[in-house]
């Protein structure tokens, strides 16, 4: 018996409120006391809207990340911030880590960055670039991508458990479009497993892969045999008939609704879609999610498509009772 | 003909008088004025005294303001000009605004806390109006040098909007890449059958001789290179002006070899913000031109526009720096009668002073390397 569940899958898009509130920070006309209380009750607003709607895992909105590789390129050793370069094929850009020594975790990377005061016990979900993700987009500076590799790997294992352990996790997501953004060879999808695995090792909450941007079977079948207990799917970038293909032993994330396109998908039209890749599989969990990050929308949108992706599990129960 | 012509890519920051008025800003209205010798400018400075009266003409102001940039880039000057944009708020939300079946939705990141308000195509897009008619009349009449008019190409203007429309043409579609690709190339050339076309034709009846098509989004995605192309090429069908295509801060050997199959007269490109500040025309030094490879090798016939002046940094590039980027560029080109001597992009980053003093090295500089190949 297949349960169905939304769920987000990265950044939240800022509401313009906070966008100017964050102006007014950079130009000094208010401090930071006043630019965490906006954030504060936005973020708020973004747990209680996933509650309301009963998902299952809620994250917090990502409201202060500027980027997905910001917090840790910020808060690491041996790393520093670089120009701006383009987020895959998006009109949207990050700062380049650039890597100038060991990377070393001294202190907590993310305490600064996460809100959970109103997310219940075991629910949060925390999402994080995977390392192969995060060294590929790195400029290396002569250090070899291995050796970086998994010096992340250790880093964000640390932080994950630190979490843990002192804040509780529901869930954690790797988010890992270099893996399937160009078809990689082999042993770099080899490594990617190896620094994945590295990165989740004794992890107690569920572990997820969120592979946006690209087709999932480039990563195949490497992605498949990391330790893991969800892989979500950028089904605007999968064929469903290939998807369908594979026999896949863990939770699927769902990404059917565009995360990038303000288009609101028709219920019908998806539900028939999980059901036609549901005929061939039979996973015990299905994340219904947006095939990326929301921030590519306006918030208003972004809303919209939270709401959405209940309806769409919802449409799902009603026909699987 | 004149080797090394100088000309600018488009924006420049806006006049002082545009922004909250002051004291401060009256000043300076009144310096630049009597530096650029702009006509009327006791009227203008009469008309600031009063903020409040001001306000309530600020079409009165963009006027002017028009007339301080196209002044601006004559007395720097350049051969070829326009008036910094000083009318426009920016690329994409301007000529949306003349669209039809398109609805703005709300900002979304660019980086970091730097937003741009998006929309979507909810139909097919046809044109309400022309837009940049009135304002290229206007710099015709006052302009003393040839005007160069930039506006946004179809492609851009597609790949930075959501659609609500053709997609839902191809969802039936078992591959969903190709359901996207699909769209995206009916919007684009509906957006350049409907929307760019009629716009260039109304501006070339108004007069235009040179005009700029931007498309910053075109190298985002390699495979897509040849649509824009396409959509350039349908843009221009029967327009009758010396055409230049703009793209910026790209890798540009994904233009090559579609580029070759477009239209165009000149292709303006970044060059300065990659290339080092030392003199010499050794390739290390000049790093930032070995491009020009490739458009000697798939494009010979196309003039290259190159950037000589980084418009991100306030370093003032000395002429000789200007000279030597130029004599490189057409060495490496192997056609210096090719070669236009450019701003990197839009210097609307810069403030006027830092802007001023690289637009007349660049003038020297282009002066120079004129000198070396006498």
């Amino acid at each position: 018996m297949t349960s169905f569940h939304p769920l987000l899958v990265g950044i939240h898009p800022r509401s313009e409120k906070l966008i100017k509130t964050f102006r007014a920070y950079s130009r000094k006309k208010i401090s930071l006391d006043e630019l965490n209380e906006v954030l504060e009750g936005e973020s708020k607003e973004i747990i209680k809207l996933q509650l309301d709607l009963n998902y299952r895992y809620v994250i917090d909105g990502m409201l202060k990340w500027h980027d997905l590789l910001r917090p840790l390129a910020e808060k690491l050793e041996g790393i520093k911030i670089d120009g701006l370069s383009r987020w895959f094929d998006n009109n949207l850009f990050y700062k380049r880590p650039v890597i100038v020594g060991e990377v070393k975790r001294s202190d907590h990377i993310l305490k600064e960055y996460i809100y959970v005061d109103d997310i219940p016990d075991g629910r949060f979900k925390l999402v994080l670039p995977d390392p192969f993700t995060f060294t590929s987009l790195s400029e290396l500076r002569g250090r070899r991508f291995d050796d970086v590799l998994f010096e992340i790997s250790r880093a964000l294992n640390e932080e994950i458990k630190g979490i843990e352990m002192k804040i509780g996790l529901g869930q954690v997501q790797l988010s890992a479009p270099s893996l399937v953004w160009r078809k990689l060879d082999e042993d770099s999808l080899e490594m990617a497993k190896d620094a994945i695995d590295e990165c989740v090792k004794g992890i107690s909450a569920e572990k997820m892969i969120h592979l946006p941007f690209g087709d999932a079977l480039n990563s195949f079948p490497q992605i498949l045999d990391t330790k893991v207990n969800a892989i979500g799917f950028d089904m605007t970038s999968t064929k469903l008939r290939d998807l369908r293909e594979y026999r896949i032993d863990k939770g699927v994330g769902l990404g059917f609704v565009d995360g990038r396109n303000s288009l609101i998908e028709d219920v019908e039209f998806v539900r028939r879609k999980v059901e036609a890749y549901l005929e061939a599989n039979e996973p015990k969990v299905v994340y219904i999610t947006p095939s990326c990050d929301l921030e590519y929308l306006p918030r208003n949108v972004a809303d919209e498509k939270v709401k959405l992706l209940k309806r769409i599990v919802d449409e799902l129960e009603g026909v699987s009772e | 003909m004149k080797l090394f012509p100088t000309q600018e890519v488009g924006s420049l920051s806006k006049a002082p008088f545009l922004k909250k008025i002051t004291e401060k800003r009256i000043e300076e209205t009144r310096r630049w004025g009597e530096l650029l010798g702009v006509e009327g400018l006791s009227e203008l400075l009469n008309l600031l005294s009063d903020p409040d009266k001001a306000y309530r003409n600020m079409d009165k102001l963009y006027d002017y303001a028009s007339l301080f940039a196209i002044r601006f880039f004559e007395k720097a000057g350049l051969d070829v000009i326009w008036d910094g944009e000083q009318k426009r708020i920016e690329m994409y939300e301007y000529p949306l605004n003349y669209v039809e079946n398109f609805k703005f939705l709300g900002v979304v990141k660019v980086w970091d806390n730097e937003f741009y308000r998006k929309g979507a195509f909810t139909g097919k897009p046809k044109l309400k109006k022309p837009y940049h008619l009135d304002e290229f009349i206007f710099v015709k009449k006052h302009a003393r040098k040839e005007v160069k008019i930039p506006i946004t190409g179809a492609y851009t203007l597609a790949d930075w909007s959501f659609d609500e429309y053709y997609l839902k043409r191809y969802l039936d579609l078992d591959d969903p890449i190709k359901a996207r690709r699909r769209a995206k190339e009916d919007l684009v050339m509906d957006l350049a059958k409907n929307v760019l076309r009629p716009n260039l034709l109304a501006l070339v009846e108004a007069g235009a001789k040179r005009i700029q098509i931007d498309e910053p989004a075109v190298t985002s995605k390699t495979e897509e290179v040849p649509l824009m192309v396409e959509a350039l090429n349908e843009s221009v069908k029967g327009i009758n002006a010396k055409i230049t295509l703009h793209v910026c801060y790209s890798d540009y050997r994904m233009l090559f070899p579609y580029i070759a199959e477009a239209r165009l007269d000149q292709i303006s490109i970044e060059c300065a913000n990659r290339d080092t500040s030392e003199l010499g025309l050794s390739d290390e030094k000049r790093k930032g031109y070995h491009i020009l490879d490739y458009f000697k090798e798939y494009t010979p016939w196309l003039e290259v526009a190159v950037g000589v002046i980084d418009v991100h940094t306030n370093f003032i590039e000395p002429p000789e720096l200007v000279r030597d980027r130029l004599v490189y560029a057409a060495r490496r080109l192997g056609d210096e009668s090719k070669i236009v001597a450019c701003n990197d992009c839009g210097l609307r980053t810069r403030s006027w002073d830092v802007a001023f003093k690289k637009e007349v090295n660049l003038v020297k500089g282009a002066g120079l390397a004129r000198e070396a190949f006498r």
